[in-house]
């Protein structure tokens, strides 16, 4: 019996659809089954309609959540990409003692992102904290610095924490890319007289600016759904909630109030804003092909 | 042709009846074998030097090799379980594994096995006045009335045996107790001059106020008066606001439902929110953690606090900087018109509960080993060894406690786990904690607890921080509350 090869290809992708079935589609239909049920642990299971959506998003604290999730994630992908675009510059131009460095760079990769969370608290801490206690010392502050009761600044502080454990990962994609880039191209610009700014700007930029883009998206992505960080650095989410993300809320609901039906619909209100960037991810990489 | 059907008929009839009774026999639950009262009265037992095993253990738990239970945090700082797994094993011959989590993460994690009807965890650890209420009501925990007869309940102390009791139910037992004594610093009292230790929070008010402006001119900006925890993790606001309000004759619950919308309440909150506001504690409050504010105080950043107990075993070893410049004293009343009857403790207490989803014969070894860790015997290596309180008051009034101690076994495990060596010596502070098993208090909140208690530490953050005023924060919180819990 002869097997078109579109039929072949349908046959060979069922092993595939099964695991997306069993890890995806089930597992969210579930989920999405559960968003509309009262499931409180306290009152009998029933169904609610709406109810658990109504309830998220007439959350008169909604807004500001949601206005903090995008402050978060924007905030630590920009400090992210910042950052990595400078360290894989330095470490595209660094020929001795290269991979010490490169290494250096992926360290904080190994840690997890919780114990990020931790470190950094313990590192703001305003009472043993050794950022304080320098800037004390260096006379810079009279007082303890305390990052958690300035909101703003408790915000800086996560946004620091979670960027700190995303930066490796953009540097290494972003450095991939600048050695991929032909030296001609740097000496062709060279003899039309370009400086290091013109390079930059012209060739390496241009050049670079797919993979960084597809890293800022991922980077973007893991970013509005983090909670780790922010959970271990300020639990409950701070001080007057002044770190209080999507993510925060939703694990709040799940885990501490015991409300399955509401964590749920949080689950998928946050599961189509990250579908919404993840889109843009798709679309910048099929538009590749 | 008649009798080859009676024949049949009887064959029917016995099969049918040998059916019957074999399944009455698998009818009765494994942990139903257990004779709690034999060999001797259960109070009896949990009274030895040495745990006596009741009668019918062996048939109940044949074939359990092992017992699962997450702990909350490394084994390492809890050598009291540590010893307590390797008695019951050396009894029993079940061994017992203690799944070390993060202490952030054992209630979520018995959440997850719970939810999925997971039986290959069979003890969960949980918060007392949080999470216990709503896991029992849940149907998550294995009811365990058998073990909490009311001889064995007035063995207890009657505030930790109150949080315990849910819907008429038994479903947790021990797993730690500390109680709450009020610390202070007799150097910074002298030296800013408090002339007596404050005996009530109207005076600790005072004195606080004194030791602030005294350090922060003479030590430094960052010392205070006084020092709490009011962070939402773990919620450690509740156990201020409780204490707080316990020194006033109030309570947090009332015929077991919320009950914060009283004048003790509202002077609870108030006092701590004008603590930070009038500086004489420090705005970090708000994001310490239990150990964090006593790290605070041991590191001699603070004059006085309400802490764990445990703290005077850990401040000679942990903070050598104190030199001894501490001192404890029951906690104090709210102030000079209360009776002394109100130098009530707050407990921090946290359970054992069986998972409902374990298989009959695990959930009979799992409710030995709770029987077991309440005992005499476990509770004094909770107290001598570990430093923290005995569930047991029998404990503190034994006054050969220390020699029955296997102070060989306590250095072993220790050898093992990576404690450092346990130092055999009597109970620190003996008389405040002794007092303290007998008054001692904690309310084990309905279910839906813990949004309560987020929302109270966002408006103890908004009262603070945002400049809101105590008041009208605590009525906007209350109805948030009333909203979410009716």
């Amino acid at each position: 019996m002869k097997i078109s090869d579109s039929r072949y290809g349908t046959i060979l992708s069922i092993p595939g659809l099964m695991l997306l079935l069993v890890w995806v589609l089930i597992p969210f239909s579930y989920l999405f089954y559960l968003s509309f049920l009262r499931y409180d642990n306290i009152n009998p299971v029933i169904f609610s309609g709406f109810a658990n959506y109504e309830r998220v998003l007439g959350d008169s604290a909604f807004p500001l959540i949601l206005t903090r999730t995008f402050i978060f994630a924007f905030g630590s992908t920009g400090f992210t990409v910042v950052t990595s675009l400078i360290l894989a510059f330095c470490l595209n131009r660094i020929v001795k003692g290269s991979t010490f460095f490169r290494s250096l760079v992926i360290m904080p990769w190994a840690v997890p992102l919780i114990l990020s969370g931790f470190l950094w608290a313990w590192m703001f801490h305003p009472s043993f904290g050794p950022i304080s206690d320098i800037l004390m010392k260096l006379k810079l502050t009279s007082e303890p610095l305390n990052i958690y009761k300035n909101p703003n600044m408790a915000m800086a502080g996560i946004i620091i924490a979670d960027g700190w454990r995303r930066i490796p990962f953009l540097t290494i994609i972003t450095l991939a890319g600048l050695q991929s880039i032909s030296p001609e191209l740097y000496d062709a610009a060279k003899v039309d007289g370009a400086d290091s700014f013109h390079i930059f700007g012209y060739v390496s930029m241009p050049l670079v600016s797919r993979p960084l883009l597809i890293g800022t998206l991922i980077t973007l992505m893991f970013s509005f759904r983090s909670i780790d960080v922010i959970y271990s650095m300020t639990p409950g989410g701070g001080y007057a909630k002044s770190t209080y993300v999507l993510g925060a809320y939703l694990f709040d609901y799940m885990y501490e109030f015991l409300n399955f039906g509401v964590a749920a619909s949080a689950s998928v209100i946050l599961i189509i804003f990250t579908l919404a960037i993840g889109s843009v991810f798709i679309y910048y990489t099929l538009k590749k092909r | 042709m008649k009798s080859k059907s009676v024949v049949i008929l009887c064959v029917f009839l016995a099969a049918l009846l040998v059916v019957g009774i074999t399944s009455a026999a698998q009818g009765e639950k494994a942990y139903e074998l257990i004779d709690w009262n034999k060999p001797l009265p259960m109070t009896e037992r949990l009274l030895a030097d040495q745990y006596v095993l009741p009668e019918g253990w062996q048939e109940a738990t044949k074939g359990v090799k092992e017992l699962v239970f997450f702990n909350s945090g490394a084994l390492t700082h809890d050598i009291a379980t540590a010893i307590g797994m390797e008695l019951f094993e050396q009894k029993t011959g079940i061994h017992v594994k203690a799944l070390e989590v993060g202490s952030a993460y054992t209630f979520p994690k018995f959440l997850s096995v719970v939810t999925s009807k997971d039986p290959s965890v069979h003890i969960g650890f949980i918060r007392a006045e949080v999470e216990y209420a709503h896991v029992a009501s849940a149907g998550w925990a294995h009811p365990i009335d058998e073990l909490w007869t009311p001889e064995v309940q007035a063995l207890y102390s009657p505030g930790l045996v109150d949080c315990i009791r849910w819907d008429d139910h038994f479903y947790g037992s021990v797993n730690i107790v500390q109680w709450y004594v009020f610390y202070y610093r007799p150097s910074w009292l002298e030296a800013a001059g408090v002339k007596k230790v404050p005996e009530t929070w109207e005076e600790v008010w005072e004195a606080a106020k004194k030791c602030r402006e005294w350090a922060k001119e003479n030590l430094g900006p960052d010392y205070y008066g006084l020092t709490f925890g009011a962070t939402k993790a773990g919620h450690i606001h509740i156990a201020m606001l409780s204490a707080l309000t316990y020194s006033q004759g109030g309570r947090t619950l009332k015929e077991g439902k919320f009950n914060l919308d009283t004048p003790e309440f509202r002077e609870s909150w108030s006092y701590l929110v004008n603590s930070i506001k009038e500086d004489i504690a420090d705005v970090a409050c708000l994001g310490y953690s239990w150990s964090d504010y006593q790290k605070v105080f041991g590191m001699g950043k603070a004059a006085m606090m309400l802490g764990y107990s445990v703290y005077a075993v850990k401040f000679p070893t942990d903070f050598p900087e104190m030199a001894g410049d501490w001192a404890a004293v029951a906690p104090p009343k709210w102030d000079a018109t209360h009776p002394d009857s109100h130098r009530i403790g707050y407990i921090n207490y946290d359970e054992y509960v069986i998972n409902n989803f374990a298989d009959d014969r695990h959930k009979a070894a799992a409710m030995l080993f709770l029987d077991f860790y309440r005992s005499k015997e476990a509770c004094m290596y909770e107290l001598l060894v570990e430093g923290n309180d005995s569930f047991l008051p029998a404990v503190y009034d034994d006054p050969n406690i220390v020699d029955k101690v296997d102070w060989d076994l306590a250095k072993a495990v220790a050898e093992r786990i990576g404690a450092s060596e346990p130092v055999k010596a009597g109970t620190t502070i003996p008389e405040v904690r002794a007092a303290s098993a007998k008054t001692a208090r904690m309310e084990a909140l309905p279910p839906g607890a813990a949004y309560v208690s987020d929302i109270l530490s966002e408006y103890l953050g908004k009262s603070v921080i945002e400049g809101m005023d105590a008041d009208e924060a605590l009525s906007e919180a209350l109805s948030k509350i009333v909203q979410y819990t009716h």
